[in-house]
């Protein structure tokens, strides 16, 4: 995420060049040259998009260079030259720095997720002692007024749908990633009801439970760093993004609603009316989030914290998410 | 409570309960609306929220989905 200040045509080059590679071109022009040259960029697309890893911005704002990172092996060379071409044609004043590099895989399984992890941290693998469906994601780490650590998720992860009873185990992983009893890192503290009834108003799916010894959770989320409530009470306007046990990566989304009434599936159980929830739409992949992610947490730009995931829809991978405000009011807690 | 926030709660308590309509969100586009997310395309259900749409003098739209599912495993 960019927290520095780079010259607008910097940012514009990056975004050309990222959206380009990523064959989901945004830019509209009306330079009749650039459509002359529109048999050749098509060639010069297809031979960089090959080798196309990544596009980074320098680490000095001042310098004015882009950094693709392009997959080293044969057809490298022809490659820079492809993307040189590319980048000449809109953006003549910006330098290009090629730098081979070779696969980068998701860290899934060696670093955290659905993995046992001590310390465990926000986005990795929770849930109740009961199994079934109480599988999710460890939201955040969060504290009571007595400095107490809290793991913050779904109730459906954590009190399994309410059936439980404060002081249950929590288990990290969860029993979806082979948790037993030997995984126990909390215990159910607090949930907010859900009522499943299909009419009744549900403003929140979510649960507490308290850490058993604080050396085996830390704040933060992994992949994502760490995280601050939201200072501005209005939603962002900016891309959202997320990571849990089951995306295993951190995906983008985009709000479609910032108020919606929704109805939620519990499978085998009911329907869940969820009142004044967000709906985001996925950016960079299938779905917002994935079954096996509730309870993880939405961050903006900035790494602040929005919302708490609590369902996904099953065709285009929308999502539906909790103000995190709500939540945090309600079981008088902070983000750690 | 926003006028529009009104009339989602209304189509809420009416039309939530239909199997076919799965949620009703507030627009975030001009003019402002509501967006009602439909499991089909189904003609009776289209028929009936735009005519209590048209009543209200309010703009719909519709958009397909599947269905939402909490996202436990």
């Amino acid at each position: 995420m960019q927290r520095f200040q780079y010259p607008q045509h910097l940012n514009a080059a990056f975004s050309y060049l990222s959206d380009l590679m990523r064959d989901r071109p945004t830019f509209e022009t009306t330079d009749f040259h650039y459509y002359e040259k529109a048999a050749g960029a098509d060639y010069y697309k297809n031979v960089a998009q090959k080798q196309f890893v990544g596009v980074a911005l320098p680490l000095d704002a001042d310098e004015n260079s882009l950094i693709v990172l392009l997959r080293d092996d044969e057809s490298q060379k022809e490659a820079a030259r492809a993307t040189r071409a590319l980048l000449r044609n809109q953006f003549p004043e910006v330098t290009l720095v090629v730098r081979p590099v070779g696969e980068f895989r998701t860290a899934v399984g060696s670093a955290g997720s659905s993995a046992r992890m001590r310390p465990a941290m926000g986005g990795d693998s929770v849930g109740h002692q009961n199994g079934g469906n109480a599988s999710g994601s460890f939201g955040c780490l969060v504290e009571d007024s007595a400095g107490r650590q809290l793991i913050l998720s779904c109730n459906h992860v954590l009190a399994d749908v309410n059936r439980c009873n404060l002081g249950d185990a929590i288990w990290q992983p969860g029993i979806r990633y082979g948790g037993s009893s030997r995984d126990q890192i909390a215990r159910l503290r607090d949930f907010e009801p859900l009522t499943v009834d299909g009419a009744t108003d549900n403003f929140m799916d979510a649960a507490i439970a308290l850490v058993d010894n604080p050396a085996d959770a830390m704040p933060g989320i992994r992949r994502i760093g760490s995280v601050a409530k939201r200072q501005d009470p209005a939603p962002p306007s900016g891309p959202l993004y997320l990571t849990g046990p089951e995306s295993a990566s951190i995906v983008i989304g985009e709000f479609y609603s910032r108020s919606a009434s929704m109805n939620v599936r519990h499978p085998g159980i009911g329907i869940a009316v969820m009142e004044h929830q967000y709906l985001i739409d996925p950016q960079n992949g299938p779905s917002f989030g994935k079954l096996g992610d509730s309870g993880a947490i939405v961050v903006d730009q900035d790494n602040e914290a929005v919302a708490m995931l609590v369902a996904v829809e099953d065709k285009h991978g929308m999502a539906t998410a909790t103000p995190i405000d709500r939540i945090l009011d309600r079981f008088q807690v902070a983000i750690k | 409570m926003t006028q529009i926030e009104n009339l989602r709660l209304e189509a809420k308590e009416r039309f939530l309960r239909d199997d076919k309509v799965v949620g009703v969100a507030e627009s975030m586009d001009k003019p402002a609306g509501l967006i009602f997310l439909v499991r089909s395309e189904s003609e009776p259900v289209r028929r009936s929220i735009q005519d209590w749409a048209h009543d209200r003098h309010i703009h719909v739209r519709f958009r397909v989905v599947g269905e939402f599912k909490a996202s436990g495993a």
